[in-house]
């Protein structure tokens, strides 16, 4: 909110700095003695104040070291014990209804299955060898906006008889308003990031993966938005996503 | 969910060279990935011991609550929608239920010891108190997450203001700026952290 030239009320300067525990100049001093409006914003910004800099300097307290490694070592290596969970079921409409990774996994199994191969295990899928006549889906995946989780499009992971294919079909994108969109594999903590080519808004493209790429490694597709600046890293403005 | 960032966009992290949003920790939790619920410890894992420390006023019983609850939540993480609501307010959600846990299991085991009763001051924090307590804690991780994304003179200058307590002449004089400039940036910081406050975690 602004306040006009000549507005008797004090100005939001002058209130920010109140809030602080400043003194602010003299006519907003005198003003603030009769006028509850003008003391009810200083209060307001006191609160912001006081929880950055809490009167309990320990009311924020960082987890001690070594927690982090406790929580990991009882989450991740007792998955069994994922029925032990103490809170009670919840209404139905709290279930989330499917693991994406399982839905992948029937996909994978069902063309594995179609085209005779046996299925020893998860890295199988990505190992299998024998070229084909026709792409063979790997795994599938919808891209979705990351902050409103907008269906964009879809991506596919392929085999080939020239080598593995990313097939992403993203017909949602916007104009890249003056920029480009670049696909992406990644890693799962998305540290490692391979770019593997640029795709046009309604076009659906397939990427050829180079050859030595482990892609069950690269279950991460991302887009990003690009400008033309010659910076060959990811903008960090990713406008879908999907994960394999 | 109300989201704890401001109209400008949504707020991301830089995480180790790639942006998560908080939805994406969200879904990415409900779906199992292990990764995000490293994410969420490193989020928020601040929240959850401090909630953790006011509810059992005691450190070592504190970091055992914040343990079962990260735990109780990745094991119940089918239960978790994230499109019904933020990953934070769960964790908080479930933070409280294993505080409550904490103070039962005290009082059956002192029971069956024959203690009888705790002493006074031992028991759990009343919930009125703790109420207050867990909105001051909110308030102060949305600040000081809103802080971080300040731009970069902004944040200095209200670090000076906020932790050295500096007046705003001070602060132009070590900074060499106008007044003026330190003056308005102080009060549009404070105005933005204040509408983040506003935003805040919801929790019910």
């Amino acid at each position: 909110m602004s306040i006009d030239y000549g507005d008797p009320h004090c100005d939001d300067d002058d209130v920010s700095l109140l809030a602080l525990g400043e003194s602010a100049a003299s006519e907003c001093a005198d003003h603030l003695r009769t006028c509850p409006d003008c003391t009810r914003r200083v209060l307001d910004m006191r609160a912001v104040v006081d929880a950055a800099r809490p009167t309990d300097a320990d009311l924020l307290a960082p987890a001690p070291i070594g927690l982090w490694e406790r929580i990991a070592a009882e989450a991740f290596e007792a998955s069994d014990a994922a029925d032990q969970d103490p809170d009670p079921p919840q209404q139905p409409g709290m279930v989330v209804p499917l693991v994406r990774r399982r839905r992948w996994t029937a996909i994978v199994a069902s063309a594995a299955a179609a085209s005779g191969l046996i299925i020893g295990g998860a890295a199988v899928w990505f190992a299998v060898s024998g070229a084909q006549d026709r792409p063979v889906t790997v795994a599938a995946a919808q891209l979705v906006r990351p902050d409103t989780d907008a269906v964009m499009g879809s991506a596919t992971l392929q085999r080939t008889a020239a080598g593995m294919a990313l097939a992403v079909q993203a017909p949602q994108l916007p104009a890249p308003d003056g920029g480009y969109y670049e696909v992406w594999m990644a890693t799962p903590d998305t540290v490692t990031m391979v770019a593997v080519g640029t795709i046009n808004p309604g076009e659906s493209a397939v990427f050829a993966l180079p050859a030595a790429m482990d892609t069950g490694a690269f279950p991460v597709v991302d887009i990003s938005l690009e400008q033309f600046d010659g910076n060959t890293g990811h903008s960090s403005v990713s406008v879908a996503r999907a994960v394999f | 969910m109300r989201p704890r960032h401001g109209p400008e966009g949504r707020s991301v992290d830089r995480v180790a060279g790639v942006l998560w949003s908080e939805d994406e920790v969200g879904r990415a939790f409900a779906m199992g990935i292990e990764e995000a619920l490293e994410e969420a410890y490193r989020r928020w894992s601040t929240l959850v011991y401090s909630l953790a420390r006011q509810g059992c006023r005691n450190d070592a019983d504190a970091a055992d609550v914040a343990q079962a609850a990260f735990v109780s939540a990745w094991r119940g993480r089918h239960r978790f929608d994230p499109a019904r609501g933020a990953l934070p307010a769960w964790l908080v959600t479930i933070t409280r239920r294993r505080i409550a846990d904490h103070w039962s299991e005290r009082s059956r085991r002192s029971g069956a010891a024959g203690v009888g009763q705790d002493l006074i001051g031992a028991g759990p924090v009343e919930p009125g108190v703790f109420d207050h307590q867990l909105d001051r804690v909110l308030d102060s991780v949305v600040i000081a997450d809103a802080m971080k994304d300040l731009g970069e003179r902004q944040r200095h200058i209200l670090g000076l203001a906020f932790f050295e307590g500096m007046t705003h002449a001070e602060i132009a004089e070590r900074l060499d700026l106008p007044l003026g400039t330190v003056k308005s940036d102080i009060r549009r910081s404070l105005e933005r952290l204040r509408e983040r406050m506003k935003g805040g975690i919801d929790v019910d």
